[in-house]
């Protein structure tokens, strides 16, 4: 049976997805890209320094993506909603990621102002990707102000640390019918491969590709283990047990 | 005349369009976004809008992240 991923109605051709900050240059970042697989990329918006100037990022993501920008930088509700609404207005279409961050140390960000968001975001159309604190009643509360998908982090952003969430993030696969895309904190393969193992939907990954030595070969590491991750939660993984079990028969060879 | 670009005070010509504006801060006009006093302005409007003293312009643009 074919292993259809949807979001918002919408089939996404990969459930890996990448983000494109902290690249060494835009042509790594569109190697990358190609490499991954990813069919959803994440971007940002800055204010432009006057004289610095500005390129045309989006000149360089390879044709036939998704371009969802975050609304990074955005500490609240209010401000996140106003980054979603520029960059809807500037072309970049209808997908949104959520980020209410007040924090700057840990980068954690603020459940309550994400729902907020999410809420006035959903109503005007958007299709509303809500990066949060994995929380069961929030996650709820997510759905119902409209969420088309659940991104609960792994671990602080940039902070390679995996899946430390992980058993909220089962509590959320097991509780919610929305896709769950663990965002943030996955700084290897087999961390992403431990997250789908776990059942989530898909992953979405920056610093550890962006910074590694070889970004693209790192992305195709990446997509590898993403698929490896979900064949094996299709499959049903065995429980751990505390005693052994022999794989072969237990009578004597000679005996 | 004074304008407020990006939350500070700016200080230019009378007259300036806000293409105009946009060619003085080398920012690339294919993708570049601009709010005027808090509302969104078009693409197709930069060139026939000309600032105003106290106009509060806000420009940015898309950049990597994830």
């Amino acid at each position: 049976m074919e292993d259809v991923f949807k979001i918002a109605g919408r089939k996404i051709r990969s459930r890996f997805m990448l983000g494109t900050g902290k690249f060494p240059s835009d042509g790594s970042m569109a190697e990358a890209i190609k490499a991954s697989g990813a069919h959803i990329v994440t971007v940002a918006l800055r204010r432009v320094d006057s004289g610095a100037g500005s390129g045309n990022l989006l000149s360089h993501i390879p044709a036939g993506r998704i371009v969802m920008p975050n609304t990074s930088g955005a500490r609240n509700a209010a401000e996140a909603v106003r980054i979603a609404r520029l960059a809807r207005a500037a072309g970049a279409g209808d997908w949104i990621k959520i980020e209410a961050i007040p924090d700057n140390r840990h980068l954690l960000p603020d459940n309550l102002e994400t729902i907020k968001a999410t809420e006035v975001l959903a109503r005007e159309g958007f299709v509303v990707m809500p990066y949060f604190n994995p929380d069961l009643a929030d996650a709820r509360r997510l759905r119902d102000a409209g969420a088309a998908s659940l991104m609960p982090l792994g671990a602080p952003i940039g902070t390679n640390k995996g899946v430390t969430t992980r058993e909220l993030i089962k509590v959320l696969v097991s509780e919610l019918d929305l896709p769950v895309v663990v965002d943030a904190g996955l700084g290897r393969p087999s961390h992403a491969a431990e997250a789908m193992e776990l059942g989530a939907a898909a992953v979405l990954v920056n610093t550890a590709v962006a910074v590694s030595g070889d970004p693209s070969g790192m992305a195709e590491a990446f997509a590898l283990a993403v698929k490896a991750g979900r064949k094996a939660w299709l499959a049903g993984a065995g429980a751990a047990r505390e005693l052994a079990e022999a794989s072969s028969p237990l009578t004597g060879f000679l005996r | 005349m004074r304008i407020k670009l990006n939350g500070r005070d700016a200080e230019i010509k009378d007259g300036t369009t806000v293409a105009a504006l946009l060619r003085g801060m080398k920012a690339d006009p294919k993708s570049a976004l601009v709010e005027l006093n808090l509302k969104v302005l078009a693409r197709a409007g930069w060139k026939r809008t000309a600032l105003r003293n106290g106009d509060a312009v806000e420009v940015f643009s898309f950049v990597t992240g994830g």
